[in-house]
């Protein structure tokens, strides 16, 4: 019987299956690349970044706004105030359509602002309103309707509270139906109800009447932030300005708020979202 | 002797194995050399045209923007500061210092010199600065704050907007002249909108 002698096709046979694996392994690590290097490329769409630098210039767009309508000192003027908008809109717009982007948004109505971080009844209601404080030098906050004012069981309160963590300084308010409560750290007064309510902590004062509010004397040396807390028993208007420790000035002023509607749409997404905006 | 040397000679199955070895070999080098011409590891995979680096490079130049134009409290951000106070001149990078092009004495200070030395120039990064805004014709126009040459193909450009009105700016009319962007509109407070483009491309 002839011996069979089969190891040469044997050794042809192996050269074709490592040459097959060999190529299927090349082919799986050329799509890794490839998809990797697609799976980076950015699109032309929308990023987060481009959306909250919307929402930044329509706040800020609107603080103007507002300041160009009262900037005379005399009542709100909604003319300039709408031109103003309308124009930025239009700007905007335009902007935005060299991008293949269609750019819009709504104003609703000036509403008064409740005491919370977005000037909403439902925004946050324990808030830092500055940080980093050194010294205050203005310091008012104005209740003009005074029926919106919580009770004695959800009192809005300001603190002013060192890096320690420790209150060095609070005031709280309430309305008991009878008159409105003013309690400090150092003195506690009612004052008869009336429809519109006015504090001013640095000149010491509570709706013409004197109060012991000693702001200046229990922070001074300190550095201290201010928060509030129940922002939403409160409805109304503050404006606190003075240095911060690395002794820059601040400003923070809250007299209304307004909801924008703002909507954005590409060739395949659509963007509506609604944003408070609080003024100046 | 004569039957040794009639097997010797018409013995075929070494040739066969041998010629077989050698064909197994041939198809294994051959594929080897298609494998590797084929593969997209070229020598600029992991280069200055790689996706990936154009990629850090664009986080990198928006984490730069997003801080320059943060602001606290509703302050000006130094982004906007430094447009406002900006003369118009376009400064170069010379290896030490942002000169004036126009004034080799006038050096770039503030928050955008600092930043952009700590980040941009210290990596080798080369970049760009400008300013577009929109025009009294409705075009659109484009000047550089800084400007270090034309970019490459591969390079980023991050985007940010920064709103203008007529209180923001001391003297509208110096402003203008000295930066050449224009109020659009003169019967309200709004002036214009500046789209901040920074260029970003390795060498």
């Amino acid at each position: 019987m002839k011996k069979l002698d089969d190891s040469g096709q044997m050794l042809l046979l192996a050269a074709f299956a490592i040459a097959f694996m060999i190529v299927v392994l090349t082919i799986m690590l050329n799509n890794l690349i490839y998809a990797s290097n697609v799976a980076s490329e950015s699109g032309d769409e929308l990023n987060y970044y481009e959306i909250s630098n919307i929402v930044q210039l329509i706040d800020e767009a609107t603080s103007a706004a507002y300041y160009n309508a009262t900037s005379d000192g005399g009542s709100f003027n909604n003319a300039a105030f709408s031109n103003y908008m309308n124009t930025f809109q239009q700007e905007m717009a335009i902007l935005y359509a060299h991008k293949g982007i269609s750019f819009s948004f709504e104003n609703s109505t000036f509403n008064d602002a409740y005491f919370t971080q977005n000037g909403l009844e439902s925004g946050r209601d324990n808030w830092i309103v500055i940080n980093n404080v050194k010294q205050v030098n203005n310091f008012t906050i104005e209740i003009p309707d005074t029926s919106k004012l919580a009770n004695a069981s959800s009192q809005f309160e300001v603190k002013a509270i060192n890096q320690s963590g420790s209150t060095i300084w609070y005031m709280k308010l309430y309305n008991d139906s009878t008159s409105i409560n003013v309690i400090s750290i150092d003195q506690n007064n009612s004052i008869a109800l009336v429809p519109y309510f006015f504090v001013d902590i640095m000149n010491n004062k509570v709706a013409d009447t004197a109060f012991n509010f000693n702001f200046t004397s229990r922070t001074s040396n300190e550095t201290y932030r201010i928060e509030y807390y129940n922002g939403s028993s409160a409805v109304g208007l503050y404006s606190i300005s003075g240095n911060l420790v690395t002794n820059e000035t601040f400003e923070s002023e809250r007299y209304k708020v307004i909801n924008t509607t703002i909507n954005i749409a590409s060739g395949e997404n659509k963007i509506s979202v609604s944003v408070p905006v609080t003024v100046p | 002797m004569n039957i040794q040397r009639k097997f010797f000679w018409k013995n075929t199955g070494a040739q066969l194995n041998t010629l077989e070895g050698i064909i197994a070999a041939t198809i294994m080098i051959g594929v080897l050399v298609f494998a590797v011409q084929a593969t997209s590891l070229t020598p600029l995979t992991s280069s200055t045209a790689n996706a990936h680096v154009e990629t850090q490079l664009n986080s990198l130049g928006q984490d730069i923007i997003t801080s320059l134009d943060h602001s606290s409290y509703k302050q000006d951000s130094d982004l906007k500061k430094a447009i406002l106070a900006w003369n118009g001149d376009e400064y170069v990078w010379d290896s030490t210092h942002y000169v004036s092009t126009d004034n080799a004495s006038d050096t770039l200070e503030g928050p955008i010199q600092e930043i952009l030395e700590f980040a941009v120039t210290e990596n080798g990064i080369v970049h760009n600065l400008g300013y577009t805004f929109m025009t009294l014709d409705g075009d659109s126009k484009t000047v550089y704050y800084i400007y270090n040459g034309d970019p490459s193909d591969n390079a980023v450009i991050i985007s940010r907007k920064v709103l203008l009105s007529n209180t923001d700016i001391a003297n509208v009319a110096t402003f203008e002249n000295a930066t050449g962007i224009p109020d659009v509109d003169i019967a309200t407070d709004y002036y214009n909108i500046i789209d901040v483009k920074l260029t970003m491309w390795r060498m």
